[in-house]
């Protein structure tokens, strides 16, 4: 897929340039946030300054990849289609992101869907028509994605979304 | 016969021996030093307490730091290479019992939300002597979980998943982390930030907020705090014959690497690890650098989109028509590499009386890059998890051997 790529930009304003350096002093309260799944793309830039660390877009004919790296060593990447949903996130890290910012309205839908007696113990994965959620990884090391089947932009498939 | 049956006779023995004053046969004239300590616990591999299939279980006891009577023995916990420290579900405790409390400088007390790929564990950090078979972590972090502590905060739950805090939705009692790092944070929750990534809490009595929690407090993992046999464990498990599974099977955690007789390398293979306590997988031609084992997920999940999936009722898991033979390739930081081969087969033909099964596995997409080895890659195997940082005859920890 890396053929697909036609640019690649930093975003960082002014004010995200004064952000950063407040995070290096250590004084930035605000915990991470991100965009939700099924969102809007301009709520990405947003919460992206609430979060520490660098926002950076990739675009391919398809879709964007819009990519936060955290200062905590979570990264994140959100897919958006060209008129501007987030269609699939992922996540990698030693800790999980804030999947109920992540999910958006589609959170409290993957947490009935595990809810029950374990059967098993491991990864957690959801496939439903409209939502598929996988989890997976061990303590200090997780790993993730979830995406709207129904939004994958045409000529692309779920599998970019990683 | 267990191993710690046969330590047991042994010891016996030669308590008769030296009880008949003079007996003991000449080649025995010069005693070890020291005893060296039980270093072996039983683990059974079985439905536990909550039925859950494949369960890798052991006994711990708990006991106020420096108390002989304030203790409590309890069975039905999981062995998990995957995670750090011990925590137990608070209902699996005796009623009435309890450990000291956390607190932070205010007085207030500490919890932690405990975060799994599935789901997570709430309730508070007491401090507590942790004992299995003959070893003993003194003063350690333990969770206690239960989720009626005070409130979970709104942050613990955006992890995502089930909340496990009964026996019924964790599947056990409890868990005994003794994977491959010592604490279950680190350096990243020592802080009082916004980089915390929030696993401990402090809980006065307006809510709990994220707060700073030294490492000395943290739930450790209590094999890096005994005194002796310190470098990591040794999971030990029979192989499973039978296709159609076994009830239950019995094997040895051993504590320690190269520090006693009955711990050596021999001739395994040392795969090294990266931060994260992964390795590459190379499966089907593809190469899954996010890849671990982990005796507390119960089966093997890995991507295979040839294999089927048993569809809407048993959607996590693959039913292919017939058992197949696969293998793959670890391959460790170091470059060491060894094959691997399995079987997968059609978890909806499984016999319900059985708990144990070496070829049941579950899909994960190629795009979440790891292939997570658990219960069934232990069977037949001694698999080696050596500590962060930990001296050992096969090098400094982390890694995995087999």
């Amino acid at each position: 897929m890396d053929t697909g790529f036609v640019r690649i930009r930093r975003v960082l304003s002014h004010c995200d340039r004064i952000l950063w350096l407040a995070n290096i002093l250590l004084v930035v309260l605000a915990l991470p946030a991100w965009a939700e799944l099924g969102g809007d793309v301009t709520s990405i830039k947003a919460d992206q300054e609430k979060m520490h660390g660098v926002l950076q877009v990739t675009a391919t004919a398809a879709y964007e990849i819009h990519e936060i790296q955290s200062a905590q060593g979570v990264r994140v990447r959100e897919y958006v289609t060209p008129d501007g949903t987030v269609f699939g996130v992922s996540w990698r890290g030693p800790w999980k992101p804030d999947l109920r910012q992540l999910l958006g309205q589609h959170f409290d839908r993957y947490v009935k869907a595990l809810q029950g007696n374990r059967t098993a113990r491991g990864p957690a994965t959801i496939q439903l028509p409209e939502l598929v959620v996988e989890s997976g990884g061990h303590m200090r090391a997780f790993f993730g994605r979830a995406y709207l089947p129904q939004l994958i932009p045409p000529g692309s498939s779920a599998d970019v979304v990683q | 016969m267990s191993r710690l049956a046969v330590l047991i006779l042994v010891g016996f023995v030669l308590w008769l021996a030296g009880c008949g004053g003079g007996i003991a046969p000449s080649n025995t004239a010069n005693d070890p030093p020291a005893a060296p300590a039980d270093n072996v616990a039983t683990i059974t591999v079985g439905g536990g307490p909550a039925g859950l299939v494949n369960g890798l279980f052991t006994t711990v006891t708990v006991c106020s730091p420096g108390s002989t009577s304030n203790c409590a023995t309890v069975g039905g916990i999981l062995v998990d290479t995957g995670s750090y420290g011990l925590r137990i579900i608070s209902e699996a405790l005796p009623a009435g019992f309890s450990l000291p409390q956390q607190t932070d400088s205010h007085g207030n007390p500490i919890a932690e939300c405990a975060v799994f790929a599935d789901g997570f564990s709430w309730g508070p950090a007491v401090t507590a002597d942790v004992t299995i078979a003959g070893e003993k972590a003194s003063s350690t972090g333990v969770q206690i979980i239960n989720g009626n502590f005070a409130s979970i905060p709104r942050a613990c739950s955006s992890g995502g998943g089930t909340e496990e805090d009964t026996v019924a939705t964790f599947g056990a009692n409890g868990v005994l982390g003794v994977g491959n790092f010592v604490q279950d944070c680190g350096a990243a929750c020592t802080v009082n930030n916004a980089y915390n990534p929030g696993m401990y809490y402090s809980c006065p009595a307006s809510g709990c907020v994220v707060t700073a929690e030294p490492l000395a407090q943290q739930v450790t993992n209590p094999v890096a705090l005994f005194p002796t046999d310190n470098n990591g464990v040794i999971v030990e498990l029979p192989a499973v014959t039978s296709s159609s599974g076994e009830a239950s099977a019995n094997g040895s955690l051993v504590f320690g690497i190269g520090t006693q007789a009955n711990n050596g390398l021999g001739s395994v293979t040392v795969l090294t690890l990266d931060a994260e306590g992964y390795f590459t997988t190379v499966f089907l031609g593809n190469s899954l650098p996010g890849s671990f084992v982990d005796s507390g997920s119960t089966f093997l999940f890995f991507p295979d989109s040839s294999l089927k999936s048993c569809g809407t009722d048993f959607d996590s898991y693959y039913c292919p028509p017939s058992t197949v033979n696969l293998s793959a390739t670890n391959e460790g930081l170091n470059g060491n590499r060894t094959a691997i081969n399995f079987n997968v087969t059609n978890a909806a033909n499984l016999p319900a009386q059985n708990m144990v099964f070496n070829d049941v596995a579950a899909p994960l997409p190629s795009t979440l890059y790891g292939f997570d080895w658990g219960v069934p890659f232990f069977f037949g195997r001694n698999v080696f998890v050596a500590i962060e940082g930990s001296s050992t005859p096969g090098g400094t920890g982390p890694y995995v051997a087999y």
